[in-house]
Formats: C-alpha cells, sequence, structure tokens
C-alpha cells in the first residue's frame, strides 16, 4: 500500500511538472487546427471557384407597378441551378432601387444559354411567371449578369431582361 | 496556387502531428467530415438554423432572420389536406400572444393532391427545390419556439392533437420566461 502512495505521489508530482509543456502543447495543436481550417476552405474555395469560370446574377426591379417578384430561378447546362425566395423586406427594398446578389456560380469559357423564371404576382395579385431564355458569351474573365424586371406603362406590364455588366 | 496551399497544409498537419497522438488526429479529421451535419443538427439553446421558405399560396417567402427581436413558434405538418381545423388552438395562441410580437409560421408538405391549410397565419411551403438553409426534419408534426435573439427554446414532436393540447401550457410558460414584451414599450 505505501509503495502504490508513493508511486501516486511521484506519477502526480511528475504530472504536474509536464502541465506547461503539455498546456504549451494543446495550444499549439489548436493554433494548427485552425490554420488548417482555414486553409482548406481557402484550397476548397480556389479549387471550387476558380477566377476564371466565375459567374454571378444579380436581380433588380425598375417600377414594380405591374409585378411583385416572389422568386427567381436561373438555370443553364454546366450550371447549378441557383434560385431565391423574396420575403416581403427584400421587395421592398427591391422597390426602392436595391440590387439583389442572387448567386455566384461556375461557368466554362463560350457561349451558354441561360434559362431565367421569375415567378411572381401582377396587378391583380394573379400568379404569372416572366420565363425567359438568353446567350450569353463567358471569356476567361469574371462574369456578372443582372436580371432586371421593368414595368411597361404601354402595355401595362413587366418585362424582364438579361444585361451584362 | 494550390501546390502553395497544400504545403501549407501538410506543414500544418505535421505540426498537429507532433503535437497529437494518432487517435486525437483521427478525432479531429472525423469531425471536420462531420462537420456539416452537427451543424445542421438542432440543439435547444443553441441559434435556430437561417431558413427561407416561400409561401404555400401566392404570396411572400418568409426569412427566419428577419424575425430576429420577436418570439417565433413554427409548427411543421405531417400530411395535410386542408387541416386548418387541426390548427385552430395554435392559432389561437397566436391571438393571445400577438400584443408579444409572437409569430406563428406554418410549414406544410405538398403530397398528392393535397392542399395547404387555410388560415390567417403565414403557410409556408417545404419546397426541396426552393428552400434556402435549414432543412425541414423528417421527423413531424414538430413545434419549434425560438426566442427573440433566434435561440430555440423548445423543441416538442407528436401527433397535431398531442401538441394542439400542449400548445397553451407551453406558450404561458415560456412567455413568462421572458418572452413576453416588457412593460412600457
Amino acid at each position: 500500500m505505501k509503495y502504490i502512495i508513493i508511486a501516486f505521489t511521484f506519477f502526480t508530482f511528475i504530472a504536474q511538472a509536464q502541465q506547461p509543456v503539455l498546456n504549451k502543447d494543446i495550444a499549439a495543436a489548436k493554433k494548427a487546427v485552425i490554420e488548417l481550417n482555414q486553409e482548406l476552405s481557402q484550397l476548397e474555395q480556389e479549387l471550387l471557384s476558380p477566377k476564371g469560370t466565375g459567374v454571378a446574377f444579380y436581380f433588380s426591379l425598375r417600377g414594380g407597378q405591374y409585378f411583385v417578384p416572389l422568386a427567381v430561378e436561373i438555370s443553364a447546362q454546366g450550371l447549378t441551378s441557383i434560385h431565391h425566395v423574396y420575403t416581403e423586406k427584400e421587395v421592398d427594398a427591391l422597390r426602392m432601387g436595391a440590387v439583389h446578389p442572387v448567386g455566384q456560380s461556375n461557368l466554362g469559357a463560350g457561349k451558354h444559354k441561360i434559362n431565367i423564371k421569375v415567378r411572381g404576382v401582377n396587378q391583380q395579385g394573379d400568379p404569372v411567371t416572366l420565363n425567359f431564355e438568353d446567350e450569353v458569351e463567358k471569356s476567361s474573365e469574371p462574369l456578372k449578369l443582372e436580371v432586371s424586371v421593368r414595368d411597361d406603362k404601354n402595355a401595362r406590364k413587366a418585362n424582364a431582361q438579361l444585361a451584362v455588366w | 496556387m494550390p501546390t502553395i496551399k497544400i504545403i501549407k497544409i501538410e506543414r500544418s498537419m505535421r505540426t498537429l502531428r507532433s503535437c497529437l497522438g494518432y487517435s486525437v488526429q483521427v478525432v479531429i479529421l472525423l469531425c471536420f467530415i462531420f462537420k456539416a451535419s452537427f451543424a445542421s443538427a438542432l440543439t435547444i439553446g443553441q441559434p435556430f438554423p437561417n431558413f427561407t421558405l416561400p409561401s404555400a399560396y401566392v404570396g411572400y417567402g418568409q426569412q427566419l432572420q428577419e424575425q430576429h427581436g420577436k418570439p417565433v413558434m413554427l409548427i411543421v405538418l405531417d400530411r395535410c389536406d386542408r387541416c386548418q381545423k387541426k390548427l385552430v388552438e395554435f392559432q389561437h395562441q397566436n391571438t393571445v400572444y400577438a400584443l408579444d410580437d409572437l409569430e406563428t409560421w406554418i410549414i406544410w408538405t405538398s403530397y398528392k393532391d393535397d392542399l395547404p391549410p387555410e388560415l390567417p397565419l403565414p403557410v409556408l411551403k417545404a419546397d426541396s427545390r426552393l428552400q434556402q438553409g435549414w432543412q425541414v426534419p423528417k421527423k413531424r408534426p414538430a413545434l419549434f419556439l425560438i426566442n427573440r435573439d433566434g435561440i430555440l427554446d423548445h423543441a416538442q414532436y407528436g401527433s397535431l392533437r398531442k401538441l394542439s393540447r400542449q400548445v397553451d401550457s407551453l406558450l404561458s410558460e415560456w412567455m413568462q420566461q421572458g418572452q413576453a414584451r416588457p412593460v412600457g414599450q
């Protein structure tokens, strides 16, 4: 029993003596984990979205008298579908001139057909979908595209179009 | 550029290896792998993940983050075809606590020819194609109470009948715990 107590005291003493070294190791390990996480995230970002293939979509509303957007869906061959559901506050901001960044994706260089569906309601409150397709050319530079919905006062309805920034 | 990153990562891994044992490294690696699933899990006392869902009717979508500062009651329905009668108690409770800014949202999932409940509350559609953020749980019906800070305070599962019976006492207790609007505001 006496030897057990001596051994226990000895190991406790050694453990206490090693405590600062252990704490230092733990701190170094934590730092290494944080750095590793940051570097992995950066690498993931660079591999998934190389700068040359980047394409960003924006949405704007001019007027908003004849059409209230509720959701937008953007799709193209080779493009992960992008969509957004609009809340009342977001539509209010769009009416005041805000431009909404819908999302980013990747497209290879060349010509692409982009399909856009803007779901919403007309002045009477009936559901309306503005559906159109447009062709864009992607170079090695990042591409910024704006889906713009504008009121046509003469026709008393809204039209959607795609513009390159 | 990625090569430099890989070298940096290797260096970090080497530092890590010198500091930790093999089993600890495996645990950390598993944590990285399952990071996404841990993050998406609902935990009482943790922030409720943000989400945007479209309206089940023709109307605006709703985003949870926009309700920050208000207590929110989420009712996730199982199969429901115009089941508004089963939701009367929730609607009533919403009226009772309207002055305390309680927001009640019904989350409905479309199935075959089912139609959403007709209620004077936001009825949202759990649309896997359009929804953003948090995924509606498979375990339902469910009731979630999210406080003014966006923290999940309560999660109840069970039939709508059971939840309807519990909601009165649950909300009353919850509101007394600090969700009620402070006097004078």
